[in-house]
């Protein structure tokens, strides 16, 4: 069976307080490095076998459903493809599927959850409580399922190279002049998390970082007992372009700021080649709380970083609230622009009749213009960058993640 | 003239309305909207080659043209669809500081 307690052999749990394994039934306390792999190997050979192979059918519906055996009570707990670890709908207690970390496939290290359910739930209700826009609704949740889940990720040690050319464009009154300039030189990088889970975007599990990856351990499969788990099932190609998306903009943001004076900034011309080090990839399982909720009959998913705590979620928002206060604020300012302007392009006009002046004149109700459609223009971009980026973290594939998972 | 600046205060008026309004949202509901910095995993570039002001178009054109080599594309790497494997060695030592990337 799995880890159980020294003194009365009940099954254990990882408690993120205490850092150590708790017995329910005693409360006998015990460090996760007391207990030997060398006790778990009986059941290191244990597989979760497909349901279609049991059954000898070929059906869509189990492809991804396998069976195993709950190492605590013999009930057949199901699994998808890439679970580690579960808990058993029988007993309740931990399965940990001990083939998918047995020998090469068992990660190097990991970071033990920190902070308990509760911690996850009060930090997410501060966040919304200070939210001007989150719903009355939201701020007050009940949440549906709340699941400790060790995100798989490959650390990696990689060299980013690239020469680029950057366009600098600077305006002067109604023109505007051009540079470019030549940057080539090396990034190299350490440890770069990399999500290793088909299920997860990148772009989620990029925002529970940064993680303390100082407070790494040696994975021990005792941590994994009271939450689920998955392993990596990425290919080369997809961890390739994941490690080139990320070193690439880490290098390019980095090469902008390398540019002194002022203007618009961007890589006009760009070469470049990512070696990742893959002797020295790391498989580490990070921690991450998934707490769901419904809103309006929709799923919505918060990721709470299991180790620092960090909220990551887009809130549904009051956009009654949000609209009205816009265009009450708009005509505010509107008001307040035309009251500003109205003496000054009067003086202007009538400056502008007096020839000697009339061409400087002329640049300023040119400059005028172009920042008055450049505002309204940035104004708009930044209202849809901003719900973009809600809506991407209310993506279903979040909610998928989670949900195909015993209870 | 009252027409044009009308418009002008529309533009400015609006287009700030949307600006300040937009942090806002920003701020209160999209939460977390941050990666870890390069600091975290990185000490910097290390530049071999820096030019301001590149003067013509040949410049511009011929800028770190050899700068990525067949070298550094020609490596063994491994199959593009196989799974990504743990090496069984111990990993190699690169000789980079890691507290002075970690900072």
């Amino acid at each position: 069976m799995i880890t159980q307690c020294r003194n009365c052999s009940a099954p254990l749990v990882f408690d993120p307080e205490k850092q150590k394994l708790v017995c329910g039934h005693c409360g006998s306390e015990f460090a996760p490095e007391e207990f030997k792999l060398s006790e778990k190997e009986p059941y290191l050979d244990q597989k979760a076998e497909s349901m279609n192979e049991i059954y000898g059918t070929d059906s869509k519906e189990f492809m991804d459903c396998y069976v195993y055996i709950c190492n605590s009570c013999g009930g057949e707990v199901i699994v998808n493809g890439t679970e580690a670890s579960t808990k058993c709908i029988y007993c309740g207690n931990s399965a940990v599927v001990f083939s998918r970390i047995a020998k090469h496939k068992r990660p190097r290290t990991i970071i033990p959850f920190r902070l308990t359910q509760e911690d996850a739930e009060k930090a997410v209700r501060e966040k919304f409580k200070k939210g001007l826009f989150v719903p009355k609704e939201i701020k007050n949740f009940k949440a549906e399922n709340i699941r400790g889940i060790y995100i798989p990720y490959w650390l990696v040690d990689c060299e980013h190279k690239a020469a680029v050319v950057i366009q600098q464009t600077v305006k002067s009154g109604k023109s505007s002049r051009r540079y470019y300039h030549g940057r080539a030189g090396r990034m190299m990088f350490k440890d770069l998390p990399i999500d290793a889970s088909k299920m997860l975007s990148d772009e989620s599990s990029s925002r529970l970082e940064p993680f303390n990856l100082g407070a790494k351990k040696a994975f021990d499969e005792d941590y994994l007992l009271g939450f689920y788990s998955n392993v990596s099932d990425i290919d080369y190609g997809d961890l390739r372009d994941a490690v080139g998306r990320r070193a690439r903009d880490y290098f390019n943001t980095h090469v902008l700021t390398s540019v002194k004076g002022g203007g618009t900034k961007k890589i006009y011309r760009e070469q470049y080649c990512t070696k990742i080090d893959y002797n020295s990839l790391e498989y580490a399982m990070l921690p991450a709380w998934f707490i769901t909720y419904d809103y309006k009959g929709k799923h919505n998913t918060i990721l709470v970083n299991g180790q620092t705590g960090k909220v990551v979620c887009g809130v549904p928002w009051n956009q009654i609230l949000f609209y009205s206060l816009l265009v009450v604020t708009g005509i505010a300012l509107t008001a307040v622009s035309f009251i500003i302007l109205k003496p000054i392009l009067a003086s202007l006009f009538s400056s502008s009749s007096r020839s000697s002046s009339s061409d400087s004149d002329g640049k300023f109700i040119g400059a005028l213009i172009v920042g008055a459609v450049a505002m309204f223009s940035a104004g708009i971009v930044k209202i849809r960058k901003v719900i973009k980026s809600i809506n991407l973290t209310q993506a279903q594939s979040i909610f998928n993640f989670v949900k195909k998972r015993q209870e | 003239m009252d027409i044009l600046a009308m418009l002008l205060a529309i533009g400015l008026g609006f287009g700030l309305a949307c600006l300040i309004f937009a942090s806002i949202l920003s701020k209160s509901n999209d939460i977390g909207n941050s990666i870890g910095e390069a600091s975290k995993y990185s000490n910097g570039i290390y530049y071999d080659q820096s030019a301001d002001k590149l003067k013509n178009n040949t410049a511009v054109e011929n800028f770190g043209l050899s700068y990525i080599t067949k070298d550094d594309r020609l490596r063994d790497i491994p199959p593009t669809d196989r799974k990504v494997e743990q090496s069984a060695e111990e990993p190699r030592d690169l000789g980079w500081n890691v507290d002075q990337i970690r900072g």
